[in-house]
């Protein structure tokens, strides 16, 4: 790592500092009248090389550092994660590249997991491909923790050095294998959209889009290694698997940092709420005045079996999650019955909910553009009509 | 920045904003080197836009000089040009009230427009793009300006662009893609009024014109009506109502086919009434029997709104700096007697691609080498056009009628006379206390000609991902208390989207109804609201402005 990147020639350099104001990592600095490099700093990335005009600083090319080291690298590994014991199927669509990436280097492919309780799994993965599975099964790990996870993984690529680590662009996957690589002193190209070994240099080839697609960045990591990168969930696909692949599965124990926060309680997302296929929406808008009432929506829609949904105003609000707002900007819903409770009926709003058989309204000003496309509309303060609906529907339940 | 710069890209001629002004240098530029048939290779040209294609943000008119075309586009090209009518009949009135009106018998001489171009901005500005393309040029839409990159000697260097996929927190979401540096040669600022890096850059540079730069707001819809073929190509042009004597308000009919009518109101910002309501007089102006005649049985199909620069030659700042320039209506390139800027901006964007070709091959790209630039424009024909109408804009926020007078004289004698400048305020300045007494009546009807704003704002196409930082930024809410109750908050009334809006005696902003349009920010009497970059492809969506 310590070793130069680029040359500097003194004989040459006529201290004009043009190279200074190039380097983007600030790492060349004036001593005198001469150019002076901080190496250890520097990133290979020629910009001073090619604005000296005196062709004072030479890029030193790879052939000149080529690492012995680098070579001791072998395999290619998938990181595999998992969610209570069920693996997520990015890895199952990573460990299919793999295959074919190690076919190409001649090579084992590996699957990490991490976890706890998850002995389950290393079948699975071998079916889809792996050869080898390493299992580090602690309790550390039965969670998702950043610090654990960023350990254990960057032990683990200390200790069988493998030549490129994959992983899934998932949220987890995002925010750890970033810290790994940097603890790795390697790159990490994310969310690549393609794979391959190159004949000649025996490189990853790591492509992404730049630019939204303006361009195909095709990246490579000549002097360190591992070589990683992440792919998105549904770029690759995934292979059938294979029960009759045999496979070796590793357990591992490691000694782990400890983690950087404590998991009191596991709460399941309350926006889970699928208001786009409901057959009963029960919406409300700027009249309802406060988040108190939308308890009055939640008591209606649980009445009739369908689900609370709100115009942008009380998202904006911060009553109630994005998930339950409907309109240009929410989603579009087509249920059986819209009812909408002190929603004016901007265009905004009523383009998500125009598809609805039934719409009824209820709204204070009797002008209101929602009475425009509503099959029934009641003009009132429905803070009186709601709980007397509410009334009237529970009762009419009680008596059934 | 050091995560960053690993990301950089480099390219010899970077643009922001994929303009009319910006594309013409483009065009000029490539052009003028493959006609120049040096050995140098071309440069690389790399224009970015914020929105999510190519003219979802512009707007105009638009009646086009032809100017505009002089020098950049060839006589086949002007043929395939994206316009259904050129200017046949044409009027122009004085509306007195809201009822009667003076057809003025003869078109004033520098009004007249006769047998010019008449169509789409957004459709001449996508045509204009595929001409960029064909020369080598590379659009990146959806990709916004966000931080000028200068070295420690000020030098332009290159374009941070805007973060993507951030959450309303300022965190990162799961499609989080951090901005990426663009290295270039060169800058081109062709990002339109009151854009946000050629703001920076003046302010850094110290590049201001004589005088703060002075705005109106245009607002304008796209209306279909009953096919008449005899009105395509027949315009008008008014002054006066529903303006009052001291703001400069104008609008305009364009029948630009026999099925569309572009129809247009702009207001200048230096407004005093505090009870001024931009959509209101836009509303009021298209209900005037004299308009309203033009829109018989019609439907809008389209709206939209932005800012003009109409502070005229004083307030043209300098252009060039180390490494950038300005081109088009961010220099304030515009004719504030015609309200007529795309000729300018094309022109200078042409002067620019030409001065740009000179410095490639010269290899110097200072401020020296592309003082070429400005050299040119102040010898063009379109500074001379600057120079004629320079005071013409100042008086008429005194009263119309001394505007209408020096209007005249300029025009006679070609801008000699005043020859001194005449003073003007800043646009935020000027507003006076909200008297209750005269706040107008509700609108009234609603018709599919005649819709109410946030019906009118959806006609804009215009969305923004609403899990994002809010991208209009209040400085300081103590003072909205203090605005609430001395202007009665103003910002809900000149905002043409609906974006504020007074509950509870607290300003609620609905970010993703913004136009862009940057009224806000000129017209806040605190100068309170700082307009900053939504994430990039977010906005309006014109497609027939």
């Amino acid at each position: 790592m310590n070793e130069a990147l680029i040359s500097i020639d003194q004989e040459l350099c006529r201290g004009c500092k043009k190279c200074v104001d190039a380097c983007p990592f600030g790492v060349l600095y004036m001593d005198g009248k001469l150019v002076m490099l901080k190496e250890d700093e520097c990133r290979g990335c020629n910009a001073c090389v090619q604005t000296c005009p005196f062709q004072a600083i030479v890029a030193v090319t790879k052939d000149d550092i080529k690492d012995e080291s680098l070579k001791e690298y072998q395999g290619v590994w998938v990181f595999a994660e998992q969610h209570r014991g069920k693996v997520q199927e990015v890895a199952y669509e990573l460990l299919a590249t793999g295959r074919r990436l190690a076919g190409d280097r001649n090579c084992e492919l590996a699957a990490v997991v991490l976890g706890h309780g998850i002995s389950g799994v290393a079948a699975h993965l071998i079916a889809a491909g792996a050869d080898k599975v390493y299992l580090v099964d602690q309790p550390e790990l039965a969670e998702y923790d950043a610090n654990a996870y960023t350990d254990a993984l960057h032990q683990l690529i200390a200790k069988y050095k493998p030549e490129v680590v994959l992983a899934g662009a998932t949220a987890i996957g995002r925010a750890f294998v970033a810290k790994v690589a940097v603890r790795c002193y390697t790159g990490l190209t994310a969310d690549c959209t393609a794979l391959s070994i190159d004949r000649e240099t025996t490189l990853l080839h790591q492509t992404r889009p730049a630019f939204g697609g303006n361009i195909m960045a095709t990246i490579m990591t000549p002097n360190h290694r591992p070589q990683m990168a992440t792919v998105r969930p549904h770029v690759f696909k995934m292979t059938a698997p294979d029960p009759n692949r045999a496979g070796k599965t590793l357990l591992e124990a490691l000694q782990l940092l400890p983690p950087s926060s404590r998991i009191v309680r596991s709460v399941a997302a309350a926006s889970s709420v699928n208001i786009a296929e409901a057959d009963v929406v029960v919406a409300g808008g700027r009249g309802l005045k406060k988040a108190e009432n939308l308890v009055l929506l939640r008591r209606l829609a649980d009445l009739l079996g369908g689900v609370v949904a709100v115009s942008r105003a009380c998202v904006d609000a911060g009553w109630i999650s994005a998930a339950h707002q409907v309109g240009q900007t929410g989603k579009t819903v087509s249920p059986k019955v819209y009812l909408a409770f002190g929603i004016s009926g901007a265009i905004q709003h009523l383009e998500g909910m125009r598809g609805a058989e039934t719409i009824i309204a209820v709204n204070s000003d009797p002008t209101a553009p929602i009475f425009d496309v509503a099959d029934i509309g009641i003009v009132g303060d429905l803070l009186v009509i709601l709980p007397l609906l509410v009334e009237a529907i529970a009762g009419n339940h009680r008596s059934n | 920045m050091s995560h960053a710069a690993e990301n950089s890209l480099q390219t010899d001629i970077l643009c922001v904003g994929a303009g009319v002004a910006s594309l013409a240098t483009a065009l000029a530029l490539l052009r003028g080197l493959k006609a120049g048939g040096g050995d140098k290779p071309l440069p690389r040209v790399i224009i970015l836009e914020k929105s999510r294609a190519v003219g979802n943000h512009v707007l105009s008119g638009a009646v086009i000089d032809p100017a505009a075309f002089d020098g950049l586009l060839t006589a086949d090209e002007i043929k395939r040009l994206p316009v259904e009518a050129h200017v046949g009949k044409e009027a122009f009135h004085f509306l007195l009230d809201d009822r009667r009106s003076i057809g003025i018998p003869w078109v004033p001489p520098m009004m007249q427009a006769h047998g010019y171009p008449l169509g789409s901005l957004t459709k001449l500005t996508r045509y204009l793009a595929t001409l960029c393309e064909q020369e080598g040029a590379e659009i990146y839409c959806g990709f916004s300006g966000a931080e000028l990159l200068q070295d420690t000697h000020g030098r332009v260097i290159g374009v941070r662009t805007g973060d993507k996929g951030v959450d309303r927190d300022g965190g990162p979401k799961s499609n989080f893609t951090p901005g990426e540096e663009i290295r270039a040669r060169v800058v081109v600022l062709g990002e339109g009024a009151c854009g946000r890096l050629t703001g920076k850059l003046i302010e850094k540079h110290g590049l201001q014109g004589r005088r703060p730069q002075s705005y109106a707001l245009g607002l304008k819809e796209v209306i279909e009506v009953p096919a008449d073929e005899a009105r395509a190509g027949e315009i008008a042009h008014t002054f006066g109502y529903p303006s009052d004597l001291t703001t400069y308000g104008g609008g305009f009919v364009y029948h630009i086919s026999a099925t569309q009518v572009m129809v247009g109101y702009a207001y200048g910002l230096d407004y005093s009434r505090s009870e001024a309501d931009m959509h209101r007089l836009f509303r009021q102006f298209k209900a005037h029997p004299a308009i309203a005649r033009h829109l018989t049985g019609g439907k809008v199909v389209a709206y939209g709104a932005k800012v003009i620069p109409e502070g005229g030659l004083y307030a043209v700042p300098v252009l060039t700096a180390d490494g950038a320039l300005i081109v088009g209506d961010g220099g304030g390139l515009l004719d504030s007697l015609r309200i007529k800027g795309i000729h300018m901006a094309m022109q200078s964007g042409r002067l620019a691609g030409e001065a740009l070709a000179a410095a490639w091959l010269n290899d110097d790209f200072s401020r020296q080498s592309l003082q070429a630039y400005e050299d040119a424009l102040h010898r063009s024909v379109i500074w001379r056009q600057l120079r004629r109408v320079k005071n013409v804009r100042a008086p008429f926020s005194k009263h119309m009628a001394l505007g209408v007078m020096s209007a005249g004289c300029a025009w006679m004698t070609g801008g000699a006379l005043p020859w001194w400048m005449l003073p003007m305020e800043p646009d935020h300045t000027a507003l006076k206390p909200l008297r209750a007494d005269v706040m107008p009546p509700p609108p009234a009807g609603i018709s599919p000609v005649s819709p109410d704003r946030l019906t009118d704002l959806f006609m804009s196409g215009t969305i923004h991902d609403e899990d994002q930082p809010c991208h209009l930024k209040i400085l300081d809410r103590g003072k909205c208390v203090e605005c609430i109750k001395v202007y009665g908050a103003p910002c809900q009334r000149f905002c043409p989207a609906e974006v504020y809006r007074l509950e509870d005696g607290h300003i609620h902003i609905d970010f993703s109804n913004c136009l862009h349009c940057k009224t806000c920010e000129i017209k806040d009497p605190y100068r309170n609201i700082e307009w900053t970059l939504p994430q990039a492809g977010d906005g309006p969506r014109y497609t027939r402005m």
